[in-house]
């Protein structure tokens, strides 16, 4: 069984790495190059209505709609790409909704380069690697009686296994890489580990009894 | 017994209703004519917190081409002298356009990031994210609002330092000659009657400069042959305090940062303090104004973050700043999302627990209220990390109570099931406070909450919910 399951997994971790060769990892406005589209609107506004229209301006395209300014009446939008015609169209839509005079001119157009992944990443490393070592301190002490390097091994590999399966797994689906990721792998460390100890101490126990 | 146990239970729900209450409304008190919340509020990150976009772009320098004035030297020469001193002139244009050509590169727009990430972090800016397009060098810096003119002002700056001899522009110092920059608020006169509180900025000179200002103590002339006669003055100059009686003036060193003058004293004086190796500034004066000096040390950090970090290879513009950009992550759908959960989880306790289930209940919703009081007043800043690690201290708490609830919730095996949850989170703990330490404010934000989480954990399990689950009757 043991077996299967880690076949599984170094077939995942293969299929994972080819996609991230060929195509890279999916990622989200948060950290993507994209345009940031800048609208002075003068009045508030309802995400919906801006929804509305930009479903139509940008038809099968995630825009992320957000306000600005003091009073919230600005729109900033955040999209792929945005064309001469895709502005005018925009302005259009928004002077009928909101009886402004907005032209294509007044619409900013600002580029926003991508957020190196290895820059993300390279924040978390070090903590966790002393984290780790902590971690492993504390187990390979508190469990020696099961086997220093038994308990040792099984922490590193499982953790280590866990959150490449976790990367390999947001690769394969096309999840896009976004701020809730890096989170959710110290969760992952954090739950593991308790886990881990929760059955060490079950083993210790009954070793003791 | 039964009476005793029936306080516990009932004193420990009165204090879990108020922990709630407070952490949910806080705590009101007159301040004026109005009521004022006597709680510290949330401080938010950046991804829930409104920032400003600030999109920077390389200022390339204009190529001139050099003035004929080598021309004009050479007309009265033969003209094949003057033919190639234009050739010359023309080959030397193409290498200054070479030379400026070779700074915009990829590996100088990378260092440029590198130094204003340096001085982001030199001036306490704890949250940023810095985008750089590596095509053009232009940068899209997204910081919090609040320091978004601080960042705007004072990131993209050179920060070329020279330490110059006026009188005769001789350059004896530069970025490379301080070892480092101390800054700090000096309130040994903070107590007396017209003095105050100073900031002070140190300079910590490196050996080669300290040697440098021991030579010139020690060898250079304090007075220099003042141009004026006796009965002319220099226009804003008091004779009596620059010129010994023999007329000549004393020698000054100024510091300047980007051309401009930071810095001014007589060369005795600073070579005095620069042959010990440091030399401390007062900057913004004495005042027992709290605001003022804060400002002052914010100027003063400004003035160290930009001397202690490289000059920026390439000069930088600023082409837009979008302005308080709201976050679009709701702060009020997390919530809804949260009090959905923790609701449906106490109504899952209490439909298979019955009354130890409603005990089971205020137990998670009195923890969380305590963790949220805690995360107030320890001042961590609430990031979406934070926020996935208070929600992992939440479902500690759920699997903690459900355990308990699941047999007998007596003391003794109450006090056992409790010290085998600790036994398992010791080493949670360990590693929560190595996160803790991390610069950056997501991560050091997650392992201050499993921090805090812990400890309130171990201290209200063993209170509250100990008073309410043992003291419960048994079935």
């Amino acid at each position: 069984m043991k077996k299967k399951i880690l076949a599984l997994a170094a077939i995942v971790v293969l299929i994972s790495i080819i996609v991230v060769a060929v195509r890279g990892f999916k990622v989200d406005y948060c950290f993507n190059a994209h345009k940031l589209v800048y609208i002075e609107l003068g009045q508030e506004f309802n995400t919906k209505d801006i929804k509305a229209i930009t479903d139509e301006v940008f038809p099968k395209e995630n825009v992320v709609i957000q306000s600005s300014g003091v009073y919230s009446d600005n729109i900033v939008l955040s999209v792929n790409q945005i064309s001469d015609e895709q502005k005018s169209l925009l302005s259009q839509k928004i002077n009928e909704k909101y009886g402004v005079s907005t032209t294509a001119e007044n619409i900013a157009v600002r580029s926003i380069p991508n957020y190196r992944l290895r820059d993300l990443v390279k924040a978390y490393i070090v903590p966790m690697l002393i984290a780790f070592a902590v971690a492993g301190v504390y187990i390979a002490v508190r469990y020696r009686k099961l086997g220093i390097v038994k308990v040792l091994v099984s922490f590193v590999s499982l953790t280590c296994i866990a959150e490449i399966m976790y990367f390999a797994l947001i690769a394969i689906s096309r999840f896009p890489v976004n701020r809730l990721v890096m989170p959710g792998a110290l969760a992952i460390f954090f739950i593991l580990t308790a886990y881990l100890v929760n059955g060490n101490e079950k083993q210790l126990k009954a070793e003791e009894e | 017994m039964k009476k005793e146990g029936s306080l516990k239970i009932v004193l420990s729900i009165l204090v879990i209703i108020l922990i709630t209450l407070v952490s949910i409304w806080g705590v009101y008190k007159k301040a004026g004519i109005v009521m004022k919340n006597r709680l510290p509020d949330y401080k938010y990150g950046m991804e829930l917190d409104d920032t400003n976009l600030i999109n920077i772009e390389v200022q390339k320098e204009e190529t001139t081409t050099p003035e004929v004035t080598t021309g004009e030297t050479t007309e009265t020469a033969e003209t094949t002298e003057t033919t190639e001193t234009t050739e010359e002139n023309g080959e030397n244009t193409e290498k200054s356009e070479e030379k400026k050509e070779d700074v915009y590169t990829v590996k100088n727009y990378r260092k440029a990031k590198e130094i204003i990430e340096k001085r982001l972090k030199l001036m306490d800016v704890e949250q940023y994210t810095i985008r750089l397009d590596e095509g053009n060098g232009s940068m899209a810096i997204e910081v919090p609002t609040e320091l978004s003119s601080l960042v705007s002002q004072n990131a993209f700056a050179t920060g070329k330092l020279e330490i110059k001899i006026d009188d005769n522009g001789e350059i004896i110092g530069d970025n490379k000659s301080i070892q480092d920059v101390k800054t700090r608020i000096n309130k040994d006169y903070a107590n007396v009657k017209g003095a105050g509180m100073t900031v002070e900025l140190t300079f910590v000179f490196t050996k080669e400069a300290t040697k440098k200002f021991t030579d010139i103590k020690n060898n250079y002339d304090i007075f220099t042959q003042s141009e004026t006669t006796e009965t002319e003055t220099t226009e804003g100059t008091d004779p009596t305090a620059l010129t010994d009686n023999s007329g000549v003036t004393k020698r000054y060193i100024t510091f300047y940062l980007d051309g401009s003058s930071i810095y001014s004293k007589p060369i005795d004086e600073i070579a005095e303090y620069g042959s010990t190796g440091t030399l401390p500034l007062s900057i913004g004066g004495y005042t027992h104004d709290n605001e003022e000096i804060e400002q002052s040390l914010k100027q003063a950090n400004i003035t160290k973050s930009l001397i202690l970090t490289e000059n920026l290879p390439i000069k930088y513009t600023t082409t837009a700043t979008t302005s308080t950009i709201h976050s679009d992550i709701s702060k009020k759908s997390i919530a809804i999302v949260a009090t959905i959960a923790v609701l449906a989880t106490c109504a899952y306790l209490i439909v298979k627990y019955k009354l130890k289930g409603v005990y089971g209940s205020l137990a998670i919703i009195g923890f969380i209220s305590s963790l949220l009081l805690v995360v107030r007043f320890s001042n961590i800043v609430v990031t979406i990390s934070s926020i996935f690690s208070i929600a992992l201290m939440a479902i500690l708490q759920f699997i903690y109570i459900a355990k308990i609830l699941n047999g007998n919730t007596a003391s003794k095996k109450f006090n056992e099931k409790t010290m085998d949850f600790v036994k398992i989170i010791i080493p949670i703990f360990l590693m929560s406070i190595a996160i803790s330490f991390a610069k950056t404010v997501e991560l050091n934000g997650f392992g201050e909450v499993i921090f805090w989480g812990i400890l309130v954990f171990v201290l209200f399990n063993n209170i509250l919910t100990r008073a309410m689950l043992t003291n419960a009757k048994n079935k």
